[in-house]
């Protein structure tokens, strides 16, 4: 209702791309393998719509991000459709509507399994995708529109290795916080749960 | 002597036989339960406790994690969505813009009587406003909107 006609708005035709048709539990269900599958993608996406601000120049990875996302969901219907299905019920009928994990830990495991062995999808450690991630891409950096100062993008610096998976977590016990001294002092709490 | 003959005889309120048995005289405690019992109990539970307690708030924020971190996994596919979503509706708007404000004098499309909402040229909001969004449609839609946000499918 604000744009002028000079304003440039992308047209339909350019809009058109098919929709992820998967309700939100499934999406809950799916959400950390997919992160993991469509990595690239989604920190694309979310690089270009931070930098440029404008959701008419990010129309192409968002298409790309919907496409990747469709694909992984057609993956898992394929592979590991019974497991899959069987979790996200039963974040559905999840206490209170809430859609927690901790009551489907069990799905959740057996869904784990199965992308592991016959998509070859591990999910990442507890603490990965709260943590800071960067990317550098290859479209150009865009002009500063705002007068923020610098657009700059931060590579990362060394060439960080995939993160440890669940799976591997016990053969790093020296990892754990606290454990460092054999348990020296058990009464201080460590309120860090990752390093 | 004269008129002693005869005694009276009385009896003389004296001790008994062998003399009064001892007054006890030492203090008598009340009955009452052990204190130690209850104490230690109460210590060993508070040690007890506290690391029980911190285990299962450990537990309690990785699963507050692991919630927060599946929302912001899914977050890129409900914003591409939401993106496209959003500029179809504004096209959508624009254009019945034109449609209805053919015959009024002087209207620029988008505009509030020539004055412009966003003065900048290269400024364009990636957030819709209420009124850009909803400004054309009926009262329904956003009562209906609200309704579909909460309702998860």
């Amino acid at each position: 209702m604000s744009f002028t006609h000079d304003l440039k708005l992308p047209t339909y035709e350019e809009l058109e791309c098919p929709v992820v048709n998967v309700s939100s539990a499934a999406l809950r269900a799916g959400s950390f393998h997919l992160a993991k599958y469509c990595d690239l993608q989604f920190k694309e996406f979310m690089l270009c719509r931070q930098e440029e601000q404008d959701p008419r120049k990010c129309l192409n990875e968002s298409k790309d991000v919907t496409l990747c996302s469709i694909d992984f969901f057609r993956r898992v219907r394929d592979t590991c459709n019974d497991t899959f299905t069987t979790f996200w019920t039963c974040l559905d009928n999840a206490r209170e509507g809430e859609m927690s994990f901790n009551y489907c830990k069990q799905e959740q495991r057996a869904f784990e399994q199965c992308a592991k062995d016959k998509m070859n999808l591990e999910r990442p450690e507890a603490g990965y995708f709260s943590m800071v991630r960067m990317h550098d891409s290859k479209r150009p950096i865009p002009s500063d529109p705002f007068r923020i100062g610098s657009v700059d993008r931060h590579p990362p610096k060394l060439d960080i290795p995939n993160p440890p998976s669940i799976s591997q977590a016990n053969e790093y016990p020296e990892a754990k916080l606290g454990m460092k001294f054999g348990q020296r002092k058990p009464w201080m709490f460590e309120s860090k749960l990752w390093d | 002597m004269t008129g002693f003959s005869k005694v009276a005889v009385y009896r003389q309120d004296m001790p008994p036989r062998g003399g009064y048995s001892p007054i006890p005289w030492a203090r008598v405690p009340s009955r009452r339960i052990p204190l130690w019992p209850f104490v230690s109990l109460w210590f060993a539970s508070n040690i007890f406790g506290y690391f029980y307690h911190m285990s299962e708030k450990r537990e309690y924020w990785r699963n507050e994690m692991e919630m927060d971190e599946s929302r912001s996994c899914i977050e890129p596919v409900l914003l591409a969505e939401q993106d496209r979503i959003v500029l179809r509706q504004y096209r959508a708007n624009r254009d019945e813009e034109t449609k209805l404000m053919k015959d009024v004098p002087d209207w620029e499309v988008g505009t509030w009587f020539g004055e412009k909402v966003f003065k900048s040229r290269t400024y364009f909001p990636d957030r819709p406003h209420v009124l850009d969004y909803y400004g054309l449609a009926r009262p329904s839609t956003q009562r209906l909107d609200i309704n579909a946000s909460q309702w998860q499918i």
